[in-house]
């Protein structure tokens, strides 16, 4: 019971942070217009470290507040994050923490994937078809940055999850704090 | 190591398909309710603005804080050559200043005589400072740390300098969503203003990586638009106010009806290094009653 609510205070307050990082910070900083993509890693990566509910979770909620901030409508955007968390936790079976492949190719495959569904929703619903414009300009160096900042997170979540939460209290193991799938 | 076959046990027990499938009713009817009654939860708008805001604002205030650090040194060196050069500025603009007065003493008496005393600096501002873009540079959105609470209302005119930003279009209690003039979404009724000559602004997040919006539907009367030429918002414009200095004519083309005209403009705001604007807390609607 304890893990669950350490898991989610660390949870919560990860989000909360990357994602004021991902909306603020990243102005000041010499990228351009291009912002890396935290709240993608974070979504998928939890899908990935703590299975599809967190997923879920972490997605919808995500995907809720920048809804909230920046579109017209509600639910776009915690429909896409919500997805991309579930298929993250569908791959939590294969995952293992010394494993570095099996995270680089989940933000990988996530990160082309929602670019391109946003794309499509958010461009070429309302008639802008300029896909090379779009993909230099805002896909491609958006795709770079993901990356990159997702090579600096993934060490740091990984870290969080291993040592704030005590996942290795095997003596426990009769498995009572559950609920959204621990590792 | 058991936690995996832990897991495998309990995945059994509780598939994550069926909060998929709640979550997606859940966005389906959100976006469905949203389109169609363009209402956004008032509760939900509050909430996250208590819970996210101050984070933003925080990593807001640090950053630009630590940005500004790195920049002082060079800075200064910059402001020491500045001073010097600004000091001789100031000698000739005194003397041209006092020829200035003389001339504004005649336009005030003038103004009095046409009954023109209303102009672009007298509508009331307040200034609010950026705390949050979008998530990436896809739109041209950002959110202001003002919000229904400081008496922002949908609308409202954002201007930074000299030049118009864009429209307050929602807000929050103590935030306010913006859409710039660049977003490609965006339509700005504008004119052309030695001539008064109507034409529409458009924004094009494309056009905007040259440094310039176009415009189209110039009605060019008199046939003399040329590069350069001040373009402001027009008194036709449901919802701009009057007069605000949206940019320079750059491109002057004539339409294959050989009716109208378009052609690029160069926006006086720098949109890349926007941190702080200025919100107009009249709305068009209600200057005009």
């Amino acid at each position: 019971m304890f893990t669950l609510i350490k898991k989610w205070i660390v949870g919560i307050l990860t989000v909360l942070l990357l994602f004021a990082l991902q909306t603020s910070a990243f102005r000041y900083l010499p990228f351009g217009r291009s912002v890396p993509n935290f709240i993608l890693i974070i979504t998928c990566m939890y899908g990935l470290m703590r299975g599809e509910y967190a997923g879920i979770i972490t997605g919808f909620t995500c995907g809720l507040m920048l809804d909230i901030f920046c579109m017209d409508i509600l639910g776009f955007y915690a429909l896409l994050y919500t997805y991309v968390g579930f298929f993250c936790g569908l791959a939590n079976k294969y995952y293992k923490k010394e494993d570095y492949k099996l995270p680089a190719a989940a933000i990988i495959l996530s990160d082309i994937t929602f670019m391109l569904l946003k794309f499509f929703f958010t461009k070429v619903l309302l008639g802008y078809f300029d896909f090379k414009f779009y993909f230099r300009d805002s896909i491609l160096p958006e795709f770079v940055f993901t990356i990159l900042s997702g090579i600096i997170i993934y060490p740091m979540l990984l870290f969080t999850e291993t040592h704030f939460i005590d996942y290795t209290s095997d003596k426990s193991d009769s498995g009572s704090e559950g609920g959204a799938g621990v590792l | 190591m058991s936690p995996i076959l832990k897991k495998k046990q309990e995945k059994k027990k509780i598939p994550g398909k069926y909060l998929l499938l709640l979550v997606t009713i859940i966005c389906i009817g959100m976006m469905v309710v949203t389109f169609t009654t363009d209402i956004k939860g008032k509760a939900l708008n509050s909430a996250v603005a208590v819970i996210v805001v101050p984070f933003q604002k925080a990593i807001s205030h640090t950053s630009s804080e630590l940005v500004a650090l790195a920049d002082e040194k060079k800075e200064i060196d910059e402001l020491k050559a500045q001073n010097e050069e600004l000091k001789k500025r100031i000698d000739e603009l005194t003397s041209e200043n006092t020829l200035l007065a003389q001339d504004y003493y005649e336009l005030n008496n003038l103004r009095t005589l046409f009954s023109l005393n209303e102009t672009y600096s007298e509508y009331n501002k307040t200034g609010a400072r950026i705390i949050a873009a979008d998530s990436g540079n896809w739109f041209s959105t950002f959110i202001i740390d003002k919000g229904s609470q400081d008496g922002i209302k949908p609308n409202m005119n954002v201007i930074a300098g000299a030049g118009l930003v864009g429209i307050v279009t929602e807000t929050g209690d103590n935030w306010a969503r913006v859409n710039t003039i660049i977003n490609d979404n965006a339509n700005v009724s504008a004119s052309i203003l030695h001539s008064q000559d109507n034409m529409i602004v458009t924004g094009s997040m494309e056009l905007i990586e040259k440094g310039v919006i176009s415009y189209s539907d110039l009605l060019d009367t008199n046939n003399d638009t040329a590069e350069g030429d001040k373009v402001v918002t027009s008194d036709i414009s449901s919802k701009y106010l009057p007069g605000i200095l949206i940019g320079y004519v750059d491109t002057v083309e004539t339409d294959p009806n050989n009716m109208t005209k378009s052609g690029m403009i160069t926006p006086v705001v720098d949109f890349e290094h926007l941190s702080e604007v200025l919100v107009i807390t009249e709305l068009k609607q209600d200057t005009e009653k």
